[in-house]
């Protein structure tokens, strides 16, 4: 009875649990990028229940009778703990910033072989040598496309984090920042042009004497890192400020494949005109100028909120009830003269 | 509670939003005005490490709890798209097409110079107090540089005054332009800092490093300037409004949020209360 106590609280606890997971998706409800997470919910380890004197007991299917020995009643699960805040990477609706530093990114690629499911994310990190790569440890994984240009002119998340390009380099898009002698292509703002596919332009104005003003497009060599996750959820740690890292038994070059590995079959099969549909076509795209929303349903989380409320009262009610009940046993039970 | 803090943040970060939003409608008709938009960044999450031991196993994600801690208001990113142009027919209104600042210098009172960049082209004449000649102005006073850094002075304020495309200023019949607006191009607008009144800091100590730090957006190409016109706000109402339904919303929710986790802390604080 005493353990129906523990049983009904261990509730409780794993209800205010999932409440704050609920509030904390209702919080990011603004957040771009963001996932919402998904509270998963466990039993405590069952115990076999066993008579304490009496061993003549009902034969229970599934545990063996022993003679001689006090008899089996049964399982008996002793409480419930959250386990689990299992992020949902399914894609958020996008939504016009009109800002060139805005990029949204839309994915619908195919399960891996395992049929796990593949999800795509920018890389960030923080660098101390811009001239080198980012080691592996350092990247971060990100959907939020919500960047800015530091003074240095490299793009950079809200953290100050670089966004990385597909050899994890940071990515200069404003050369010279700081000088009026800087080539018209050389700085980006406004002119920063990303197409679907992550590759960087610079779309410029050519003012030769004589000639008519010329827009012109220079290619920037720079492709946004694209990294293809296999089973996000199972991979990734939530480390907040909309970041992810791989959890330490993964690292960056088994597990992350960039977009253009991961797509080198269907793009060979395209060029080879093995098929006539390009089935490359369709599997992702970016969209300068626009972000991504947070996936998290508010309809949705507002039930789930009231009913973990309900469910948390219906625990504190057994509680009170056990309570009553032991209140009797103390006092009631054996008094002399009622 | 956690959930209360996890809530309480987030009602902070959607009222900063809010603050903004309402910043840019108020500037909804102020001249030169470049709106900014708001966007939220996640709080560091709760790892929670107290687990059984044996849950290791058939799991989905990788060991530990992470629940998050809330949201903020991330960066508030000025948008330097251009605004509407306001047709006003005064000859010393001007309004700069394409990407582009006007540089202002204002004296302080030691004799010094802060130089200012603005899109704000409201100009009036007034006399120049250092060059004792009549000078072109913003509203609030500050000179108007030409294309070297120097204040641009008229001849006879009493003729009339014409700007053409490339900021050539003519001034009476004269056939000799007395100056030329100077229209600098920024390499970097994101790093420009705002400081109220529709300017930004140039981030110069003397005129002369204005032509060293910002290139001519005239001969660059991508600036022209037009008489009798000025620049609007960049504020789009239908935006703003269902940015606003979009925050009160959130507001709302989050608060709900709080509501229901003071009801779940009443529950506990009831279990003994019979």
């Amino acid at each position: 009875m005493i353990r129906g106590l523990y049983t009904s609280a261990s509730g409780m606890l794993a209800l205010q649990n999932k409440h704050e997971s609920l509030a904390n998706n209702l919080a990011n409800i603004n957040t771009p990028g963001f996932k919402q997470d998904l509270a998963l919910m466990r039993s405590f380890p069952e115990q076999l229940i066993s008579r304490v004197s009496d061993n003549t007991g009902p034969d229970i299917p599934g545990i063996p009778n022993m003679g001689g020995q006090a008899a089996m009643i049964g399982r008996l699960s002793t409480g419930i703990y959250m386990s689990e805040a299992l992020p949902v990477f399914t894609q958020g609706d996008i939504e016009e910033t009109h800002n060139p530093y805005d990029v949204a990114l839309m994915d619908n690629i195919q399960p891996d072989e395992d049929g796990n499911e593949q999800r795509l994310f920018y890389s960030v990190a923080r660098i101390d040598d811009l001239t080198q790569p980012a080691d592996g440890e350092n990247i971060r994984f990100t959907r939020n496309g919500n960047w800015s240009v530091n003074s240095e002119g490299y793009l950079v998340t809200a953290e100050g984090y670089y966004v990385l390009d597909n050899a994890n380099m940071a990515i200069q898009v404003n050369k010279n920042p700081d000088t009026a002698a800087a080539a018209v292509n050389e700085n980006a703002g406004k002119n920063l042009k990303i197409d679907d596919k992550g590759k960087l332009w610079i779309e410029y104005l050519e003012n030769t004497q004589g000639q008519p003003t010329e827009t012109k497009l220079e290619e920037l060599n720079v492709t946004l890192g694209l990294n293809v996750i296999a089973d996000p959820s199972g991979k990734l740690v939530r480390e907040g400020s909309d970041r992810y890292r791989l959890d330490g038994q993964y690292d960056v070059d088994n597990d992350v494949v960039k977009i253009e590995t991961a797509l080198q079959e269907d793009i060979d099969a395209l060029t080879n005109n093995v098929y006539d549909v390009p089935k490359v076509r369709g599997r992702y795209g970016l969209q300068q100028g626009w972000q991504e929303r947070s996936n998290v349903d508010p309809a949705q989380t507002m039930t789930s909120m009231m009913s973990v409320l309900r469910a948390y009262e219906a625990n504190q009610r057994v509680i009170t009830t056990i309570d009553g009940t032991l209140e009797k046993a103390a006092n009631e039970i054996g008094r002399v003269n009622g | 509670m956690q959930s209360l803090n996890i809530s309480t943040s987030a009602m902070r970060g959607i009222q900063q939003a809010l603050d903004n939003t309402s910043s840019n409608l108020a500037n909804l008709d102020t001249i030169g005005y470049k709106r900014r938009h708001a966007s939220f960044s996640e709080l560091l999450s709760d790892s929670m490490n107290e687990q059984p031991r044996v849950d290791n196993q058939n799991r989905n994600t990788p060991f530990g709890l992470r629940i998050g801690s809330g949201a903020r208001l991330g960066l508030t990113k000025l948008d330097l798209g251009q605004g509407n142009v306001k047709i006003t027919d005064v000859p010393t209104d001007v309004m700069i097409e394409g990407d582009g600042y006007f540089a202002v210098s204002r004296q302080t009172d030691n004799n010094n110079e802060d130089f200012f960049l603005t899109r704000d082209g409201n100009f009036k004449i007034t006399k120049h107090v250092g060059l004792n000649q009549f000078a072109l102005a913003t509203a609030s006073g500050d000179y108007v540089l030409d294309k070297y850094g120097v204040p641009i002075t008229l001849t006879d304020p009493n003729q009339p005054i014409r700007i053409e495309a490339d900021g050539r200023v003519f001034n009476g019949d004269d056939d000799n332009p007395v100056a030329e607006i100077g229209i600098w191009k920024v390499n970097n607008p994101d790093q420009l800092q705002q400081v109220g009144k529709d300017l930004y800091d140039a981030d110069i100590d003397d005129p002369i490093k204005l032509t060293d730090k910002y290139a001519d957006a005239v001969v660059e190409g991508i600036a022209t300037v037009r008489q009798g016109a000025l620049e609007g706000s960049n504020v789009i109402m239908t935006e703003e409004m269902s940015q606003l339904v979009n925050i009160q919303r959130a507001y709302q929710l989050n608060s709900r949020a709080i509501g229901i986790s003071d009801q779940m802390m009443g529950i506990a604080n009831s279990i003994r209360s019979r």
